[in-house]
């Protein structure tokens, strides 16, 4: 038995000899193979926050959102999910440090305060701002200047857990500045920008390219530290309430065209069906009531 | 024990006593007993050096505190080292300090080595004893005292009896004001406001000595700056220029204050040059000094401003507006049900409530995102269409009225922001839509007009 359990360590360790590296100096020199990417980033002890949903911490190197680095979001044109993207890391992160806030720096549309408290954000801690997109500093062809300037102060203040920052014109430079800035700080930092920017490089470590398919959401890693994406991961796009509404109403829709479908059947033929008398005005009230 | 630093101008001599103790409030951080004597500042650290981690701690602690030059000053920057000394009473203190100046050696005997010159009381003598063959302190006191007290007067005898500690040597120790005001000649003429945020500068170091003598912490300031001119180009210039700050938290390190300043000051345009500035408190409020922990910091704990630091200092580059926070209201309405306050505004009136409202049941069907006002869709036959392709409505109706009393109260509050739709009776029907471009969005139908809105975009 002994022999048994020994023998593969020995032909492991054989093998390494074959190498030329000792197997102890291997790991102490940081070198993992492509597919163990969430093992070698735990050892650097990546702090994370889980984003609320099993198939995305699986793509996301770490488990999670990663705190200490910038997540560039490419956003499909006109479309709005970043919601349902953040929404879950965020009421996490909300409810584990209860005197912190959110900065939403030139977020493109006005919260729906009822919508962030049902989905678990506390409305009140989220700060929105909006700097004049046609200040002194864009005028002088630095586009986004005075939201990269807001984001950099929103990370620098230890009173704020996350940042949100849309910056479609921002320049590589001032993003590197907040990817380094949001390093040295340990803050959560996701900035959105329109999907034409994916042929840009990026110094953000991990950028995700969404997809919208109807009702769900389909998550694309343009660039993570690990192997790349098989499968794209796929998000509901809508909260699970609204969409118990929408099957509700889709049922309810397809139940009354299916019954008028059947009372026009049978206006239309009333011989073919014997047991129903439809001679009589009333019929079609009853019908309805029956409904 | 004296320990002493210079004022190092001697050109202040001609300004008023309170000016040129206003240059000393910074000692008074170490300790309570410090006096000004002629061109010196004198320390008692006595009593005061034990909690310091004594004399050489102490030492350290004041030439690093130390202002570095005189605010006024035009004479070269003097050599931290020489403008210091200490001796065990204040006037051998000053003594030693004068030969430093002069760039003289110590004496190998002090007191009794040093230079006559070096007492103010014996300098008017100082022909007569040199007369006499006195070279030194220790002369002048071998001498026999009734001589001396008869030539030189009972003042000589009696400073150097101070000087040797025999005598007791009473200082006018320096208090406090009640209150900071101050101003500032300008040693030049302030064209831009950078040049006149460098006077002020001074004017912020001095407040922040005050301000730690009196464990105060300012919450409000005002500077004002005097114009140079009565009239530019044909306008009349106000004599004063003034601005006021505030804090959310009484502050005592002044790094916030000063980038504050420096915020404002940059959007300030000075009417006229300006040649003379003026601080003053409005109103302040004691602080309490942090406590360090004894525990280590633990890892997740970050240095950094705080909130209200961030907030005021976003809003004096942006302006207040620019930072909102929602605050959920009671109300029925969708543009209702949230107002958004400016985020300085809700800094002053209070701090984050824990509990929040319960999640509203019908809020299934509303959206994440709102526009901030409700956009006119076109039409195609009977289907509203946005950007030209048709929106299919997938839920609905949910209808919200809008109430008679809005007539009532149509004028706004005061911290509202934000869009008020027209005062009057509406009534919406608000449906899930979906568009092929857009996605999920919340349109409604104005019941009255039959127009279609855009109002929100889900996800």
């Amino acid at each position: 038995m002994i022999a048994a359990s020994s023998s593969p360590f020995a032909a492991a360790a054989g093998a390494h000899r074959l190498a030329g590296i000792e197997p102890a100096s291997l790991s102490r020199l940081g070198v993992w193979s492509g597919r163990e990417w969430q093992s070698a980033n735990d050892e650097e002890a990546l702090k994370v926050m889980p984003s609320g949903n099993e198939g995305l911490d699986a793509e996301l190197p770490g488990g999670g959102w990663p705190v200490g680095g910038m997540s560039e979001i490419l956003l499909p044109g006109l479309l709005h999910p970043e919601w349902s993207l953040v929404a879950g890391a965020l009421s996490r992160l909300l409810s584990v440090q209860p005197l912190q806030r959110v900065v939403l720096v030139a977020p493109p549309l006005q919260i729906f305060t009822p919508f962030a408290e049902m989905s678990g954000v506390p409305a009140q801690r989220l700060c929105c701002v909006h700097p004049d997109a046609t200040g002194p500093a864009s005028r002088r062809g630095m586009p986004d200047a005075a939201g990269v300037w807001v984001s950099e102060q929103a990370l620098r203040c230890r009173d704020v857990a996350a940042v949100l920052a849309w910056l479609p014109h921002a320049q590589s430079q001032a993003l590197r500045r907040l990817q380094l800035l949001a390093a040295q700080q340990r803050q959560l930092l996701w900035v959105f920008r329109p999907q034409e920017a994916r042929v840009q490089s990026s110094p953000a470590p991990l950028r995700l390219w969404l997809k919208v398919h109807g009702k769900s959401l389909q998550v694309h890693v343009v660039k993570r530290r690990g192997p790349s994406q098989a499968m794209p991961v796929t998000l509901p796009l809508l909260h699970e309430r609204l969409l118990c509404e929408l099957t509700a109403q889709a049922w309810r829709k397809q139940r009354a065209q299916a019954d008028a479908q059947a009372l026009l059947g049978a206006l239309r033929d009333p011989f073919r069906n014997p047991s129903r008398e439809v001679s009589h005005a009333l019929d079609g009230m009853a019908f309805a009531a029956r409904r | 024990m004296a320990w002493r630093l210079p004022l190092a101008d001697e050109q202040l001599a001609i300004l008023p006593a309170a000016a040129i103790e206003a240059h000393c409030w910074w000692a008074l951080q170490f300790t309570p007993q410090v006096a000004v004597l002629d061109e010196a500042l004198l320390l008692d650290v006595h009593s005061a050096e034990r909690l310091w981690g004594g004399r050489a701690a102490l030492r350290r602690l004041l030439l690093d505190h130390a202002p570095s030059a005189p605010a006024c000053g035009q004479e070269e920057i003097v050599e931290p080292r020489s403008c210091w000394a200490e001796g065990p009473t204040a006037l051998q203190a000053l003594a030693l300090l004068r030969l430093k100046q002069q760039g003289e050696a110590r004496p190998r005997q002090v007191p009794e080595g040093l230079p006559i010159s070096t007492l103010t009381a014996l300098r008017p003598h100082l022909v007569t004893l040199n007369n006499l063959g006195c070279r030194n302190l220790g002369d002048v006191r071998a001498l026999p005292r009734s001589g001396v007290a008869r030539r030189l007067g009972a003042q000589s005898l009696l400073a150097l009896d101070q000087l040797w500690g025999e005598r007791a040597c009473p200082l006018s120790w320096i208090a406090l004001p009640e209150h900071f005001d101050v101003d500032l000649e300008l040693p030049y003429i302030a064209a831009s406001s950078a040049e006149l945020l460098h006077a002020a500068g001074h004017l912020l170091a001095m407040l922040q000595g005050w301000l730690r003598a009196r464990h105060l912490g300012v919450l409000r300031l005002q500077v004002r700056w005097r114009h140079d001119l009565r009239r530019l180009d044909g306008i009349d210039v106000p004599p004063w220029g003034e601005m006021s700050l505030r804090t959310a938290e009484p502050l005592q390190e002044l790094s916030h204050l000063s980038r504050l300043l420096g915020e404002h000051m940059a959007h300030e345009r000075l009417a006229a040059p300006v040649n003379r500035i003026a601080l003053k408190t409005v109103e302040v409020q004691p602080v309490k000094p942090q406590n360090d922990s004894l525990l280590p910091r633990s890892p997740d704990a970050r240095d950094g401003e705080s909130w209200s630091q961030f907030v005021e200092r976003v809003s004096a580059r942006l302006g207040a507006d620019c930072l909102r926070v929602p605050k959920g209201q009671p109300d029925h309405r969708p543009e209702h049900m949230q107002v958004w306050q400016s985020a300085s505004h809700a800094l002053h009136t209070g701090g984050l409530r824990q509990a929040h409202a319960d999640a509203d049941s019908r809020a299934a069907l509303w959206p994440a995102w709102l526009l901030p006002a409700p956009q006119l869709l076109g039409m195609q036959g009977p289907r509203p269409c946005l950007h030209g392709q048709p929106l299919h409505l997938k839920a609905g109706p949910e209808r919200f009225e809008s109430g008679w009393w809005e007539a009532a109260d149509a004028a706004p509050a005061q911290d509202a922001m934000g869009p008020h739709p027209a005062p009057g009776r509406s009534k919406r029907d608000y449906f899930v839509a979906h568009h092929a471009v857009a996605g999920w969005v919340w349109i409604f139908r104005d019941c009255g007009t039959l127009d279609w809105y855009l109002h929100g975009f889900y996800g």
